[in-house]
């Protein structure tokens, strides 16, 4: 196992390694997203990091301070701008670890706010979101068409003064993908946040059913290892105070129609980070047909490792691209995907004849 | 062939690895005088200047930044290469050293007292301090000031000069015997050229020093050197505006910045003409 997944099972390794480690730990932490993951663990552990190793941690930590102050400070804003609008507005992800104060929220850095609300308002909803300063980044006009008439959710949105990113969804899964669960169903729960005041979440067990489904649904896993230790830490977490909590996730799921993802998120978590779940449930998630279940093995367990040469194997590119075609074909049938990728094709060939700005602030 | 350069500067570790010529040239002639290891314990940075599209390599060349193994940029013409090597050296320390409340200053010190001038791109703050450490100060920056949020003091960040367009010619005239990098032309700044840092400047990079105060420069044609007071709020609000991670610091860089505030006077500084803007510094140091 690399190094990195290692020391977020067994925390307690950061104690003993070297400089040359931490070398490599730092780098396939922020290849995933982790370093702030590590500096809360080592916090946890009460455990120092070399000197020189130190600023590197505390910086993204500050960063995902800033990000939460940012969230803290948007809940009372997006809910303010929609409170004229008889609409639900629930927090999703990144949000609700830090609405709930969950541990994976702690030096988690994310780069948008989703939220869900009732599609039958969405246009509505988006231009008194407009009206209050969120305006759509500048996107190419097929790709907002297909936003709309697919997507579970409509093009980003960014804060005119305060430049946070707004996910606005009205489903959790595309009306293409032919598990998508009536959102109605979902049990949304109050929480008070200081300063704040009421905000809407979904509940524990559903929240874990939400990340479950949202990682198990990509076709590009950028986040992947970042969201599966998520889930890892969301399960350690509830089973705390709820010894049946996997037990009742696996039922709930079963309900939502949404198993199929939560027994993956379950059974990853399981083999990357020990977690620990019961036998009897865990022969309960393997796959029906041993051929695919090993297949999915060999590819999750490839795609799950940090995105750094250190970890990366000739299985990887393979792992990849059977996992970007498994995504794409959950995503939408072939007749409504293979005319997509054309399109895309085209679009990214017109792009590398074009004369390229830089598009990052360089000082 | 892939060489690697680890460079000490200022407080961070560099590594740069790369087989472009233009970069490898300008790194030994820039970098001379910087103790380059051939092995460091730890690297903070660790970038690679390459060309990843096998097409780019012959179709309009193009050079892609790498950190770690990364690209934060899009490529870009590979004549630029040398230049997008020292703007993602910048945007390295920007976006990733929030130990520092980073400004965008040109930053001289003389006799133990550092100033440290924040401005907008184009104010000519680069060429500023190109002709102050040619001229008896010593090199922080041209570009970063790194303020320490543990000690308040500055620390340097010495490497080489930014200048672009006109700036090249005029210290040319004004710095004797001025080494220059590849001169890149048509970037997305205009001309620009790489200045070889002071040799004393380079020695002594691990030296850090108290600010002075912070003053405000901008080039007017023909002007006389003058120093104009700026009230402590306005300072306040034109170093939040001139500060690359102020916004993510939050309540420890309002600190920060209010203790640097405290008992100081700060000023616009309009100059045209170098001598007489040394000496008036100067006075500011004595």
């Amino acid at each position: 196992m690399p190094l990195l997944i290692n020391v977020l099972t067994t925390p307690s390794l950061l104690a003993s390694l070297s400089l040359a480690q931490w070398q490599i730990l730092l780098s396939q932490a922020t290849a995933s997203q982790l370093v702030g993951r590590l500096d809360y663990l080592l916090k946890l552990t009460n455990i120092n990091p070399p000197k020189e190793v130190e600023w590197h941690l505390s910086s993204v930590t500050k960063i995902a301070n800033k990000q939460r102050q940012q969230a803290l400070r948007e809940f009372k804003e997006v809910s303010k701008s929609l409170k004229k609008i008889d609409t639900k507005l629930i927090f999703l992800k990144g949000a609700t670890y830090i609405a709930k104060n969950l541990p994976c929220s702690h030096g988690r850095t994310f780069s948008d706010i989703d939220v869900l609300v009732d599609k039958e308002h969405i246009n509505h909803i988006e231009m008194v979101l407009k009206f209050s300063g969120w305006l759509k980044t500048e996107i190419e006009d097929y790709n907002d068409k297909y936003y709309r008439t697919w997507m579970h959710e409509i093009p980003p949105l960014t804060h005119t003064t305060r430049g946070t990113t707004l996910d606005v969804h009205h489903n959790i899964l595309p009306s293409t993908n032919k598990n998508m669960p009536n959102v109605d169903n979902f049990n949304i729960e109050t929480v008070i946040v200081d300063n704040v005041g009421e905000i809407y979440t979904l509940s524990d067990i559903d929240l874990c059913i939400h990340n479950a489904v949202h990682l198990f649904t990509e076709s590009e896993f950028h986040h992947g290892l970042r969201d599966l230790s998520d889930f890892h830490l969301l399960l350690i977490h509830f089973q705390k105070t709820n010894e049946c909590f996997v037990k009742q996730l696996i039922e709930r799921s079963k309900d939502l129609g949404l198993f199929d993802y939560v027994r993956l998120a379950i059974r990853y978590t399981h083999l990357s980070f020990n977690t620990p779940i019961d036998k009897v449930t865990l022969a309960e998630l393997s796959h029906q047909s041993t051929l695919i279940g090993k297949l999915q093995d060999v590819c999750f367990m490839q795609i799950f490792k940090p995105n750094h040469s250190s970890c990366r194997t000739w299985k990887y590119p393979i792992a990849q691209w059977l996992l970007y075609w498994r995504g794409h074909l959950i995503r939408m049938p072939l007749r409504l995907l293979i005319p997509h990728l054309i399109r895309k094709t085209i679009m990214r060939a017109k792009d590398f004849f074009k004369k390229e700005e830089p598009d990052t602030f360089l000082p | 062939m892939l060489t690697q350069f680890n460079i000490p500067i200022g407080p961070f570790s560099f590594s740069i690895n790369t087989s472009n010529t233009i970069v490898k040239k300008d790194l030994s002639t820039l970098y001379s005088d910087y103790q380059i290891e051939q092995e460091s314990a730890f690297t903070d940075f660790s970038i690679t200047i390459t060309t990843r599209s096998f097409l780019r390599r012959f179709i309009r060349p193009q050079v892609d930044f790498l950190l770690d193994e990364f690209s934060p940029f899009k490529p870009l013409p590979k004549a630029q290469s040398f230049a997008m090597l020292e703007w993602g050296m910048n945007w390295c320390i920007a976006t990733k050293a929030h130990h520092y409340l980073i400004l965008h200053a040109g930053t001289i010190e003389k006799n133990g007292h550092v100033l440290v001038m924040p401005a907008e791109p184009g104010s000519g703050k680069s060429t500023l301090t190109a002709a102050m450490v040619y001229n008896g100060w010593r090199l922080f920056s041209d570009e970063l000031a790194l303020i320490s949020l543990k000690d308040l003091q500055v620390y340097p960040c010495t490497r080489p000069i930014n200048l672009k367009n006109n700036s090249i010619p005029i210290i040319k005239g004004f710095v004797k015997n001025a080494v220059f990098s590849t001169i890149a032309k048509d970037t997305h700044k205009g001309t620009v050229a790489l200045l070889k840092p002071p040799t004393e400047s380079v020695k002594r990079m691990h030296e850090p020093a108290p600010l002075k105060t912070f003053i405000f420069p901008k080039y007017v044609a023909n002007a006389k050197a003058k120093l104009t007071p700026i009230s402590q709020t306005d300072a306040f609000q034109i170093l939040i505006d001139q500060s690359f991670n102020y916004h993510i610091l939050g309540l420890e860089g309002f600190n920060a910045l209010s203790s640097l505030l405290q008992n100081k006077q700060c000023y616009h500084f309009e100059y045209s003409d170098f001598d007489d803007a040394q000496r008036l510094l100067s006075e500011l140091v004595n």
